[in-house]
């Protein structure tokens, strides 16, 4: 089952294109059933979200590796791999040391999104180009970010780790 | 970048300093800002701004996590060029790569 995907980009409409969209959650009840929601809540304000809550009776949250005011790092789904967004450096080692092997577990391609990210320090572009590495060759990782940022993956192993011999 | 141990923890000798901020460890997201903030002020490019920021964030990173833990970073104009300059008050590291370890001082010091 899924909604109207016709009004999922369009905020305007949400409040009055979802309560019909929505299967009945009291027919719903007792039984199993899959649905799929197309609307992206990160394309809405709080204020409409809150208005539609009540009708929205199921949430489902992505895995979340990280999450403040800086950084999120999360499971993508769909091409199947991490999101990352805000800025991310080295102290985001625990995080990714587990987001990344999970990406790894899955079939396929690694997708990582960085669409939103605005900074990534060679430390963390090291840890993606180790992935890579431990993938095989029949599987890329695939980065999707700013041009400005993508810059930053050509030079990686100039100062990634922080070894001794990188300070004067 | 070039690093230049001679000139220790003197100050910027040509122009005054744009940016004179102390970091730590939980500070360096808002000095890369600071950076960024005053690269672009200076008319760099986007790609350059970026890149201003990232070096200046890792000269920082590598004196929290190998120095003293904290430092200092310093930006100015010079000319047409922008330096900046990254100071702390650790222990240099010996590198054996280096011909003359012994010539360094131990506060550091790292311009890009």
């Amino acid at each position: 089952m899924t909604g109207n995907q016709l009004a999922a980009r369009r905020p305007a409409r949400l409040t009055s294109a979802l309560p019909g969209d929505l299967p009945d959650a009291a027919a719903l009840a007792g039984t199993t059933a899959s649905v799929l929601c197309q609307y992206d809540r990160d394309r809405f304000d709080p204020v409409t979200l809150a208005s539609v809550a009540a009708f929205h009776t199921r949430s489902v949250a992505t895995a979340t590796y990280h999450a403040d005011a800086v950084l999120r790092i999360c499971r993508q789904y769909a091409p199947p791999g991490v999101r990352i967004a805000g800025e991310i450096d080295y102290k985001a080692e625990e995080p990714l040391t587990l987001a990344l092997p999970e990406a790894v577990r899955l079939d396929g391609d690694i997708t990582v999104n960085m669409a939103v990210l605005a900074f990534i320090d060679a430390f963390c572009a090291r840890m993606f180009a180790d992935t890579a590495k431990m993938l095989a060759d029949s599987r890329t990782v695939i980065l999707q970010c700013k041009p400005e940022v993508a810059a930053g993956f050509a030079r990686p192993r100039q100062t990634a780790r922080g070894e001794a011999g990188d300070r004067p | 970048m070039s690093s230049d141990p001679s000139e220790g923890q003197a100050a910027p000798s040509v122009g005054a300093a744009v940016l004179d901020q102390a970091f730590d460890g939980d500070s360096l997201y808002a000095l890369r800002a600071a950076v960024a903030a005053h690269a672009a002020e200076a008319g760099l490019s986007r790609q350059r701004v970026y890149d201003v920021a990232a070096a200046a964030h890792e000269l920082a990173a590598n004196a929290v996590r190998h120095g003293a833990g904290h430092g200092r970073l310093r930006l100015w104009v010079d000319g047409s060029s922008l330096r900046c300059q990254v100071s702390d008050d650790g222990p240099a590291e010996q590198d054996e790569t280096r011909p003359d370890p012994a010539a360094w001082q131990r506060s550091t010091r790292t311009d890009c």
